[in-house]
């Protein structure tokens, strides 16, 4: 009972939250000063001055004539039923245009994911757990290197190097399985820079711990020490890194994906806010909100999970 | 110490990336000429900015380049244009006859041409396609502004169709060999706007759509059985590549790269700083310079401008388009001499008109009654010399630093020309109601009748000049119904002459596009409106 009331709490607030997701970008996007039909009719303004006639019935068509609270309604009612809205720069469903590009997407993300995983694993592993203070300082010190450095550079050389001379990998794309190694290597490597300093400190910390010291009193190996008992403890900050994760990969994915000139969600995210494509932008505003939401919730379920201390008594600390 | 050891560890391999990086690129040299046999198959591409410019595949709807470009390969038109001369030769239409008014436009089609679908391109279909952008008002973006006074078409017979005017048309002609009034087989007229848009039409060009992501990619491929080449192409029959793709590529200094690299053919945009690496690796640059009416100040003739003619012709006197151009945007660009482009049908050098004096600029405005005030800028009756020119600020990279560089120019003399920032509807609602002194426009036309419709007295859609009636209507009307190309030629001499001797035009500079290609690519040409034509392309096999 009181895991139900909990959960409806929780999945209460994730509605809450993707309300005023969309709320905020609505007001925000549609009482900018700035007026996506003209830009749309202008086109830059090569097209010499408008006719307001086409303007009016444009701006009927998107329902824009209408005061912003009506407005407002209808939007909210359209895309609880599902409807998303006509890309003003493209004139296609937004749906439609998304769902071209979020395959490419996933594909980036998730191997990014994967590797920035393994990459901050490994690299606290070590960290932590070698005897070479030398080796320690040296694998301390990447993170912070590799969190400085912005993303697009980083991209840039891999470019230069990797694709324009020495011509292993292209440098756009997203056809081939060889177009993702660049672009997931880009996105990887600040993403594995935050996951290793969280993880690096956390194992620091666990491997001080005295149960550490009782099981090695015990006669167990490092390995073992490692396996049962210091990962399971040191990965509950690394959940509630998910997060910060998540929202690196989806701010990396934008950069990566204009500089890789990749089409998937997060170039599609540039070139709708350059074009001023309102219901384009909002629609990924919201689904970013809905992704992290999903990503928080199943975090939420998995603490159990991973540590049975854990229990649900009104507040969880997060 | 381990912090030392790891920070030349680093260095290390910061500097061997560094180094690798900075490696000189393929040493392909290039080839010395294109007298080489062609080659059929293979893939060629072709690298540019989609954002903005690829929106749809509907040809009347377009105004940009790049997506006329793309319209190009999928259709034809009734007629070609010779870069070269301006003249107008057979393509769809074998023979053409036009009315000594200017009104009446019959054209005689070839035989046996057919759509990609098998339907017969006849009167019928030709008349299907235009009656469709008559219906379209407005949304055809492209095609409305040279359709002025359109009344309709006529079916003569089968290979004859007949197009109609209420007014002198003399752009008609020029304006028909242009991808805006590209052809579309009858059967996908009636389709939804939406399908159009998205290329699902059946054209009679050289190659036919395979798949169309405005985000990233179009794929063409050769249309098999082609034969309705224009008199201007280099061969007939078939294409030579078996796919022609276009890519989106937003970062000018990455196009670069990709061209030297090889991994694509071509790319449009190709910025001044890259030039010179082009060059060096091995790569041909293509600028071309373009027709129409030039980059210029348009005086808003509503405005305090209006009745200042030495304001005016200060302006003329106090602007070094020759240094900016050579500073901002390299050779490639020439100073502005008149207000059409210099390789524009029709143009006429009007630079004895128009030299670099700030002395005589500062002379004038002293005669004027515009005295310097303490912060250089000069007054007259409480008001400061100002010049408003929207969004001359918000022109993006290059142009904004010409802006700066013009800002500087006009304060030596004392003009102020605040460089104005404001977003796209700011500036449209300024253009729509007049309230501004000046408008820096360009527009490419391969032909003089860009000149009519912004000095028109009878306000077109494109009349930032907000002209006045005058004698100069007179000299645009003659302009316009001239159908001969010399006699018109002759009246847009006088047009252009008027324009800057009363200094209502300002020009600034003569424009140029600069495309790259390696030496895999083969066979590439312009047409008169420096779009790229790819039915004559092949590809190096690698």
């Amino acid at each position: 009972m009181e895991l139900l009331r909990y959960w409806s709490a929780r999945v209460a607030q994730s509605v809450f939250v993707l309300w005023a997701a969309f709320t905020v970008s609505f007001f925000v996007l549609y009482g900018l000063p700035s007026d996506p039909v003209t830009l749309m009719l202008s086109q830059g303004g090569t097209s010499g001055v408008l006719d307001p006639a086409a303007v009016a019935s444009i701006n009927h068509e998107y329902g824009f004539d209408q005061p912003l609270i009506v407005q407002y309604v209808n939007r909210l009612g359209a895309f609880v039923t599902g409807h998303f809205g006509v890309s003003i720069d493209q004139g296609q469903d937004v749906l439609t245009i998304v769902s071209r590009g979020a395959w490419s997407t996933i594909q980036i993300a998730l191997l990014s994911f994967v590797l920035a995983i393994v990459l901050g694993l490994g690299i606290a592993v070590t960290a932590s757990s070698t005897r070479m203070r030398w080796l320690r300082q040296l694998l301390q010190s990447l993170p912070p290197l590799a969190l400085s450095l912005p993303t697009f550079w980083l991209g840039l050389v891999l470019i230069q190097v990797f694709a324009f001379q020495l011509h292993w990998f292209p440098s756009f794309g997203d056809k081939t399985p060889n177009t993702l190694v660049l672009p997931v290597l880009t996105l990887a490597i600040p993403v594995s820079a935050s996951v290793a300093q969280v993880l690096t400190k956390s194992f620091l910390g666990v491997w001080r711990q005295p149960f550490v010291q009782v099981a090695q009193s015990k006669g167990f190996g490092r390995r073992q020490l490692l396996s049962k008992h210091v990962l399971r403890n040191a990965v509950i900050p690394a959940l509630t890194m998910a997060g910060i994760t998540l929202g690196q990969l989806l701010a990396g994915a934008v950069i990566t994906e204009t500089v890789f000139s990749r089409p998937g969600l997060g170039s599609m995210t540039q070139r709708a806010v350059q074009t001023q494509d309102i219901p384009v932008v909002q629609f990924m505003v919201v689904l970013a909100a809905l992704v992290f939401v999903v990503v928080n919730l199943v975090v939420d379920a998995l603490y159990p999970v991973i540590d049975p201390r854990i229990r649900r008594r009104g507040l969880v600390a997060a | 110490m381990p912090i030392k050891k790891s920070l030349a560890a680093l260095a290390g391999t910061v500097a061997v990336l560094v180094a690798l990086a900075g490696c000189a690129g393929s040493g392909d040299s290039p080839k010395s000429s294109d007298s080489a046999t062609p080659v059929s198959g293979g893939t060629y591409k072709h690298a540019f900015s989609f954002p903005g410019v690829i929106t749809s595949l509907d040809p009347p709807t377009l105004i940009f380049h790049e997506a006329l470009q793309v319209v190009r390969a999928l259709t034809d038109s009734l007629v070609d244009q010779d870069p070269k001369t301006g003249e107008i030769v057979p393509w769809i239409a074998t023979k053409w006859e036009v009315s000594p008014d200017a009104k009446t436009y019959t054209f005689t089609l070839r035989d046996g041409a057919t759509f990609s679908d098998g339907t017969p391109i006849d009167a019928a279909a030709v008349k299907a396609n235009f009656d469709r952008i008559q219906a379209l008002g407005p949304k055809a973006v492209g095609a409305a502004p040279l359709l002025i006074g359109f009344t309709g078409t006529t079916v003569v017979d089968k290979k004859t169709v007949k197009f109609e005017f209420s007014q002198p048309s003399a752009l008609f002609l020029q304006a028909l060999s242009g991808a805006v009034f590209g052809l579309i087989s009858p059967k996908d007229l009636t389709k939804d706007p939406a399908a159009i848009a998205k290329g699902d039409y059946a054209g009679s060009g050289p190659f036919t759509l395979k798949s169309y992501n405005p985000q990233s990619e179009i794929d063409l491929d050769k249309r098999v059985g082609y034969d309705t080449p224009s008199s201007l192409a280099k061969h007939t029959g078939d294409a030579y590549v078996d796919h022609l793709v276009f890519i989106e590529e937003g970062t000018p200094s990455k196009r670069a790269d990709q061209v030297l690299s090889g991994e694509i053919q071509s790319a449009a945009q190709i910025a001044y700083q890259d030039e010179s690496r082009l060059k060096a690796g091995g790569a041909t640059l293509l600028p071309l310079k373009i027709p129409g009416l030039t980059e210029n100040l348009i005086i808003n003739q509503k405005s305090f401008l209006g009745s200042e003619p030495k304001v005016r012709q200060a302006l003329l006197a106090a602007i070094d388009t020759a240094t900016i151009t050579k500073t901002v945007f390299g050779p490639s660009y020439g100073p502005g001499t008149s207000s059409l482009g210099s390789n524009t049908p029709g143009y006429a050098d009007e630079s004895s008109l128009i030299s670099y004096n700030p002395k005589k600029a500062k002379a004038l405005l002293d005669e004027a009654g515009w005295v310097p005030g303490a912060d250089g800028i000069r007054e007259k009756d409480g008001k400061k010399l100002t010049i408003r020119v929207p969004g001359i600020g918000a022109w993006g990279a290059s142009n904004g630093d010409a802006a700066v560089l013009l800002q500087a120019q006009l304060k030596e003399v004392g003009i102020d020309l605040p460089l104005d920032k404001s977003d796209s509807a700011t500036q449209q609602a300024a253009l729509a109601s007049g309230d501004y002194d000046a408008d820096k426009w360009q527009m490419t036309r391969a032909d003089p009748s860009v000149l009519n419709a912004v000095w028109n007295s009878k306000h077109t859609s494109q009349g930032y000049a907000w002209a006045q009636p005058g004698p100069l209507d007179d000299l645009l009307a003659a302009q316009e119904s001239e159908v001969d190309p010399k006699a018109r030629a002759a009246a847009s001499a006088k047009v252009q002459e008027y324009l800057i001797k009363n200094a209502w035009s300002i020009p600034l500079d003569d424009r140029a596009w600069t495309y790259a290609y390696n030496s895999t690519a083969h066979g590439l040409r312009a047409d008169a409106e420096t779009k790229l034509v790819f039915y004559d392309v092949w590809v190096d096999s690698k």
